[in-house]
């Protein structure tokens, strides 16, 4: 179970401002570190051994943990692949964290992989695959997991299913969760000119059991908005979140940056803002 | 599902041609070759950050470039996709071997940073072993590099941010190990002898009794014995053995 409180993509060279966060946030004057958490993702410590696991159990020791695989590839025709699964098995008993999340995407194909979450269209048939990995996978990792929605850039034709009702339908069929990326939402609505509050209301907000917080960059060339974590989050992905924490009570949320990441302190001073939001509606949700 | 698949998958792999831009569905598909040329270049750059700095950016990408176009990654995981750029990088420039040796010292210290965790025998360890009997084997993050050139002082070089030492071929093969010792990587150049010792522990281990007689009928007892004895702490004082 992870407590409703805000967390940070962990960032190797902020290991050592991490753990010492984590460790003085009991005796913090101001408790700006409390309830700090990480998320990792998966693929990243599926290694032999070496500085990336050691430090990840020293993460773990001090701080609730969620782990974010990106290379499942759960809406493929094809099955997860079996060394890939095994390996975020390995993982995910090894450090038990608090929540386990993959994405709405297939990035493998024909034994090629595509480092990238692709689009494809929500048929029916598109549902009963990713139905299918999506059970599989939890039943290797014998938990249920989170599935994130993902940032869209083109406007396929060819779906059954709208996105949110497609996503409730994986969830009633799997038992999974969701993990609801509020800046994928705001760049999909941007890019594919859909409303965001009408998405987030379409979706089960009762089964999100995780919020993602991030920075885009628009891309006036291709008029895009890209999600690509490299820029402080954007004030309508700040008002999706507290709209959303008043509709319906606070879930973990996490900052997310990949890209242009800055120092550990600026990162907490965004991430104290997710904290504020949340702190009057905090309660525990049973997801994880 | 698979017709869109099929179609990203071309434009990813062959980018832009054709009549492809007439395709409505495609429209705004060139972020998604955006972000896979990117992603992958971003693997190659951040792999080999010495080669790079070694041929220039200019060089470097367009090596990048004509490798992510002839090599689709087929592994789930980024880290798998460097492994065929120092070939590809050797295969380039062929009357420059350092590049590509430079590249594989720099995928043999990647490599060593995410090999298995395991014990190893420490200074410490060696007055409590039985060394008549002791069978010496590698820590598991060991591996030996065939070099033709000085692209280990290169890269020492580059890393130190001093002026690197002109690319030389010198007068034979040159064997580099590679290991992590704690959290950190390293690598020594070897004396031919330390080579051809440690190269037959890393095929099937040896006991040291072995390298004993091997060192005596090379160097004579005297020298023999005493070699191996140096070889020994060194090695333990490294790190790179496996407690008996």
């Amino acid at each position: 179970m992870m407590t409703p409180t805000a967390g940070i993509g962990f960032k190797a060279q902020h290991f050592a401002d991490a753990l010492n966060a984590c460790q003085s946030a009991d005796t913090s004057a101001d408790g700006t570190a409390v309830g700090l958490w990480f998320e990792v993702h998966a693929e990243n410590y599926m290694v032999a051994g070496g500085p990336r696991l050691a430090m990840l159990a020293a993460l773990r020791e001090a701080a609730d943990l969620s782990i974010h695989g990106v290379g499942l590839s759960l809406s493929s025709p094809d099955r997860p692949d079996r060394d890939h699964l095994s390996a975020l098995a390995r993982l995910v008993g090894r450090f038990e964290p608090q929540l386990v999340s993959e994405h709405l995407a297939w990035s493998r194909e024909d034994h090629r992989a595509y480092p990238d979450l692709l689009p494809f269209p929500r048929t029916h048939e598109a549902l009963d695959a990713t139905c299918a990995n999506i059970a599989e996978a939890q039943d290797a990792l014998r938990r249920p997991i989170l599935i994130e929605n993902p940032s869209l850039y083109l406007t396929i034709t060819g779906h059954d299913w709208s996105e949110p009702d497609f996503l409730r339908e994986i969830v009633r069929r799997t038992g999974c969760g969701l993990l609801l990326d509020l800046n994928n939402v705001h760049v999909s609505a941007h890019n594919l000119g859909f409303d965001a509050a009408a998405y987030i209301d379409a979706i089960p907000a009762a089964s999100v059991g995780e919020i993602h917080i991030a920075g885009a960059e628009a891309d006036p060339t291709l008029d895009l908005l890209v999600d690509n974590h490299g820029a402080p989050v954007a004030a309508p992905v700040w008002s999706l979140l507290a709209d959303f924490v008043m509709r319906h009570g606070s879930r973990p949320v996490l900052l997310e940056r990949d890209r242009d990441v800055p120092d550990f302190a600026t990162l907490m001073v965004e991430r104290n803002r997710a904290t504020r939001l949340l702190a009057p509606q905090a309660k525990v949700m049973a997801h994880g | 599902m698979l017709a869109v698949e099929t179609e990203l998958r071309s434009w990813m792999i062959c980018g832009l041609g054709g009549d492809a831009t007439a395709h409505t569905l495609l429209l705004r598909a060139p972020i998604y070759l955006n972000n896979y040329r990117s992603q992958l270049l971003g693997c190659l750059e951040d792999s080999f950050p010495q080669t790079l700095a070694w041929i220039g950016s200019h060089s470097f990408r367009a090596a990048a470039a004509r490798h992510i176009a002839r090599c689709p990654p087929s592994s789930w995981t980024l880290d798998d996709y460097a492994q065929g750029f120092p070939g590809a990088l050797a295969g380039a420039w062929p009357n420059d071997p350092e590049i590509g040796e430079l590249a594989r010292l720099e995928q043999a210290l990647a490599d060593a940073l995410i090999a298995p965790d395991a014990a190893v025998l420490t200074v410490a360890d060696l007055a409590e072993t039985d060394w008549d009997q002791a069978a010496l084997r590698l820590a598991p993050s060991c591996a030996m590099l065939d070099l033709l050139t000085n692209a280990a002082e290169i890269w020492s070089a580059l890393t130190e941010g001093i002026t690197a030492p002109a690319s030389d071929l010198g007068d034979g093969h040159r064997v580099v190990l590679v290991w992590r010792r704690d959290w950190t990587c390293r690598f020594r150049q070897l004396e031919p002898d330390e080579a051809a010792v440690l190269i037959a522990i890393g095929n099937d281990g040896k006991r040291f009794s072995t390298i004993c007689e091997h060192l005596v009928g090379q160097l004579g007892k005297r020298e023999g014995i005493a070699r191996a004895g140096a070889l020994l702490v060194q090695w333990a004082q490294d790190g790179v053995l496996c407690p008996p």
